[in-house]
């Protein structure tokens, strides 16, 4: 699990200096500090099960197998890219991680309707943030979940931060779970900066939503960084707990030895930056060859 | 405070007998409509408890089923009429039909056609008047279908965030299932689901309208002290006539000597809000004879504006094209 | 629904048939998880309807009245619209949605538009406006089979008409020529299509009637193939201002046809205005035969 993390964690330490460097242009926004969230919840998923997540979507890509290389090359604006160039960060579209949307709360819904087109035992995993919990579409989609009995489990990274504003301002309800409870499906607040914390959760309520009905997670995180690469506001948490420190602490207790949490993350560092290189040698998409994916059949 | 003893008086009765004799012949002069309308029958209990607890300042927002909140609240029955029908002499001059009738001198602003439309508005109402008018109050009237949009959730957040002003009250006349609100809301209750927004409310039987004006004076007072915004889950039983998409006179016109009888239909011997406030009159010892009386007057009313709304001239269609813009 | 198992239908009161009757008797022969009735969630539907989609269902939204397209939008025009192309062509949702436009029923402002220009702008969204019934049940069994998302448009007006057209046993994807004429040419839409062949007989012109019944991506190719006969273009739409589909549909004929005109090109859009409740008001918001036969009559002799 911590190189799974670690791998999430040198991927976007990469990126927020390729783009320091004017390698990817746009809008960024990183996974960092979510690590134990995506590998916890996301080292449980099954074959048939589908992945929806949001703007902060790279590492719940990552954590589910998608191709690094892929991703790199689509927030380069590659033709290579996994999505051609066309979709960049934050509407990435893989092969487990259906879709991820720059509109808040916009893939709440979409998980919902998934999940009823998928087979038996299979489930939708949907990523959302603390923010989406004030969006309407939000509650209507924990109503239809509910009366659907539809296999979702909605997990919520509430990191206190909707863009540049703190959770107080947004609302005066504190647990996210609060709005899941009335309509009686199973809803935990955790720590989610824990890895081994989240993926106890996460079985336990995958376990749940397998059987037939919608459960919601919540993950207490903190965000490392700023709410895109580039703020000037300097939005990222005051004091921020890192999963990476916390769990390296746990594993050195159990007896190993930093050198060898050191090495994973160097390993980690070396295949980014060799994913980065290869990718900039790529030819950078061109409309020629995207202006006919408006349709997927021309009328 | 008035609790449900304490309300001799008639105002009840007559505010009912308003909304309920307008929508009956409006029903009978169908006719005269050439679109689509909505009557109140069976949810009046909350219009007629408004008058008592709102004041001049205070302001109001309902849905397209709003004629027992405009004639409760005392708006002209043959204005009312004449904008159903398409005349002139409409406040809206024919434009609005009755999905959007509206009253500003009842404080009432605008009605929309869309399920959930007013409740958004009724925030920004509701926060005006906090930068205008010390105490007052936004009423904010909207069906229990409507907690199936967004907007409300957001609304209701919204509210409670800002410590907005707001009465909410929900007509909920939709049949409540064993473990959660209804057939379509998964929530145990509408409480529940106003609670989770932190909006304190309460639930009350909205067949018997004395106990809906104790319950709206209490929570109408709450908001007045600054205490923040507050839901009322107003459960009203279900008329026969709304059965289908298009209302009908399933009921005939109300016999208020039915709160004396026998009747062995659901809709006259417990869920008809106006021959329960009859009955709880008669358990004060209010004649029914004076009911009649009352009744009486009140149908003369309701009779003379519409027969003057029939007569009213069309609304002209060299109008038809003004008023898009304020200026 | 019976020859593809995976076509599903979603809406509000939809097990009942729906205000129209669009839906009525479906559960019967489909049971409720194929026909599920839905609260008053419109936002939350689409997107429902857009997750089918992608797990491989064929959702079909019946989304009552084109107003509510509002609440419905996001998920629709930000997500249903944009999947294809944002994934580089890895997805397609083939998700059809139903719904009516059009005033004559006295509904009132929200009841009552047509919102054809904000909704066939959006690129990603193809948008077919049925003017007979054979079109409309054409165009229904298109939009459940195609891959991307299709939005059948019905006019209110039409609902109930059993009028067919001229042709009308051809495809929904094309605009065509109802009526042959050399004086003229009328391209209207929906109901306008029936009273432009009545103004047409009226006052005796030779008029050539397109019926341009594909608003997205927008057909006017039969438009331009008329005007080079004709020199003369009326386009009639029922739809509110200046920035209605009229004035598209115009730019685009004269971006190629415009040394082929003796005339400017003539529209009738409806009123800028939202559409009044009153019977006499309506009445005089919308077109009819009367404004229809007068704008002909006026081009001819431009």
């Amino acid at each position: 699990m911590y190189e799974a993390m670690a791998r999430i964690r040198e991927f976007e330490e990469l990126v927020a200096r390729a783009r320091a460097e004017g390698h990817l242009p746009g809008l960024l926004h990183l996974s960092t500090g979510g690590e134990a969230v995506a590998v916890g919840v996301l080292g449980l998923l099954g074959e048939h099960d589908r992945v929806y997540t949001s703007h902060r979507g790279h590492g719940h890509f990552l954590a589910a197998g998608e191709d690094p290389g892929a991703l790199l090359a689509e927030l380069a604006g590659r033709a290579t890219g996994l999505c051609r160039g066309c979709g960049g960060s934050m509407h990435l579209m893989g092969r487990r991680v259906v879709l991820a949307t720059g509109i808040v709360g916009g893939s709440l819904p979409i998980a919902l309707g998934h999940a009823l087109a998928l087979p038996p035992d299979a489930v939708s995993i949907v990523f959302f943030g603390d923010g989406a919990v004030q969006t309407g579409v939000f509650h209507e989609t924990l109503n239809l979940a509910t009366l659907w009995r539809a296999r979702v489990l909605f997990v919520c990274e509430n990191n206190g931060w909707a863009e540049f504003t703190t959770r107080d301002e947004h609302t005066t309800v504190e647990a996210v779970t609060a709005h899941a409870q009335i309509y009686g499906m199973p809803a935990e607040t955790i720590d989610g900066g824990d890895v081994l914390t989240v993926r106890a959760a996460a079985g336990r309520l995958l376990q749940h939503v397998r059987a037939g009905g919608p459960a919601l997670l919540e993950c207490q995180i903190t965000r490392m960084r700023a709410h895109y690469e580039g703020d000037p506001r300097r939005s990222a948490a005051a004091d921020p707990h890192d999963p990476m420190e916390r769990l390296a602490a746990t594993l050195v207790d159990d007896g190993e030895r930093t050198a060898t949490l050191a090495a994973v993350r160097r390993t980690a560092t070396i295949a980014a930056e060799r994913a980065l290189a290869d990718v900039l040698a790529d030819p950078p998409a061109s409309l020629h060859d995207t202006a006919q994916l408006v349709f997927s059949r021309q009328p | 405070m008035a609790t449900v003893t304490a309300v001799r008086t008639t105002e009840l009765l007559e505010r009912l007998l308003r909304a309920r004799r307008f929508d009956e012949f409006l029903l009978a002069n169908a006719d005269a409509v050439r679109g689509h309308f909505h009557v109140s029958i069976g949810l009046e209990a909350t219009a007629a408890a408004l008058p008592r607890v709102r004041r001049a300042s205070d302001l109001v927002t309902t849905t397209y089923r709003n004629h027992a909140h405009l004639a409760a609240l005392g708006s002209d029955l043959t204005v009312m009429y004449a904008e159903i029908f398409g005349r002139d002499l409409g406040h809206q001059r024919g434009r609005a039909g009755s999905t959007h009738l509206s009253d500003p001198g009842v404080g009432m602003l605008h009605t929309s056609a869309m399920v959930s439309g007013g409740v958004p508005i009724a925030l920004g109402q509701a926060h005006a008047l906090t930068r205008s008018r010390e105490g007052a109050v936004c009423f904010c009237f909207f069906g229990d279908g409507a907690f199936g949009e967004g907007a409300v959730h957001e609304s209701l957040n919204l509210a409670s965030l800002w410590r907005l002003p707001i009465v909410f009250v929900c007509e909920n006349n939709a049949a409540a299932e064993a473990d959660r609100a209804n057939d379509y809301q998964s929530a145990a209750s509408l409480l529940a689901l106003a609670e989770a927004h932190a909006v304190h409310g309460t639930a009350v039987d909205a067949r018997h309208p004395a106990a809906v004006l104790e319950a709206l004076e209490a929570l109408t007072g709450d908001v007045r002290d600054g205490s923040g915004p507050r839901f009322l889950d107003a459960q009203a039983g279900r008329w026969p006539g709304n059965a289908t998409f298009f209302p009908h006179d399933a009921t005939g016109p109300t016999d208020l000597r039915d709160a004396q009888g026998d009747a062995d239909d659901a809709w006259r011997s417990t869920d008809d809000p106006l021959l329960n406030e009859c009955r709880r009159l008669i358990s004060t010892g209010f004649a029914l004879d004076r009911m009649l009386d009352i009744d009486r007057r009140i149908t003369a009313e309701v009779d003379d504006a519409v027969r003057r709304a029939r007569l009213a001239p069309v609304a002209p269609p060299d109008t038809a094209f003004r008023d898009v813009v304020g200026s | 629904m019976t020859s593809d198992s995976t076509v599903m239908v979603l809406g509000e009161d939809v097990t009942a048939g729906g205000p129209f009757g669009l839906t009525k008797g479906l559960v019967d022969g489909h049971g409720p998880q194929r026909v599920r009735n839905t609260p008053i969630s419109e936002g939350a539907v689409m997107g429902v309807a857009v997750g089918l989609a992608l797990g491989g269902a064929r959702p079909f939204v019946d989304l009552m009245f084109c107003d509510f397209m509002t609440a419905a939008s996001d998920q629709l025009f930000n997500h249903a619209a944009k999947i294809h192309f944002m994934s580089g062509g890895n997805y397609s949702v083939p998700l059809a949605v139903w719904t009516i436009g059009g005033g004559g029923t006295r509904w009132g402002a929200q009841h009552s538009q047509r919102l054809d220009a904000w909704i066939s702008g959006v690129p990603g969204i193809k948008m077919i406006a049925p003017a007979s019934p054979k079109l409309a049940a054409a165009a229904v069994l298109e939009a459940t089979a195609d891959p991307d998302p299709v939005v059948v448009f019905a006019d209110r007006a039409l609902l109930y008409s059993r009028q067919d057209l001229p042709g009308d046993s051809g495809s929904p994807w094309r605009s065509r020529v109802v009526r042959t004429g050399s004086e003229l040419t009328v391209a209207a839409t929906g109901r306008l299509v029936h009273l432009a062949l009545d103004a047409a007989a009226a006052i005796g012109a030779s008029a050539e009637v397109v019926d341009v019944q594909r608003l997205a991506p927008l057909d006017v190719e039969p438009v331009v193939d008329s005007v080079t006969r004709t020199s003369r273009l009326l386009v009639l739409h029922d739809e509110a201002g200046p920035g209605a589909l009229a004035a598209t549909i115009a730019a685009m004929v004269q971006d190629v046809a415009f040394w082929e005109l003796d005339a400017p090109i003539a529209r009738l859009p409806s009123p800028a205005t939202p559409v009044p409740a009153a019977a006499s008001l309506e009445d005089a918001y919308a077109l009819d035969a009367d404004d229809v036969a007068g704008a002909m009559k006026r081009l001819l002799q431009a």
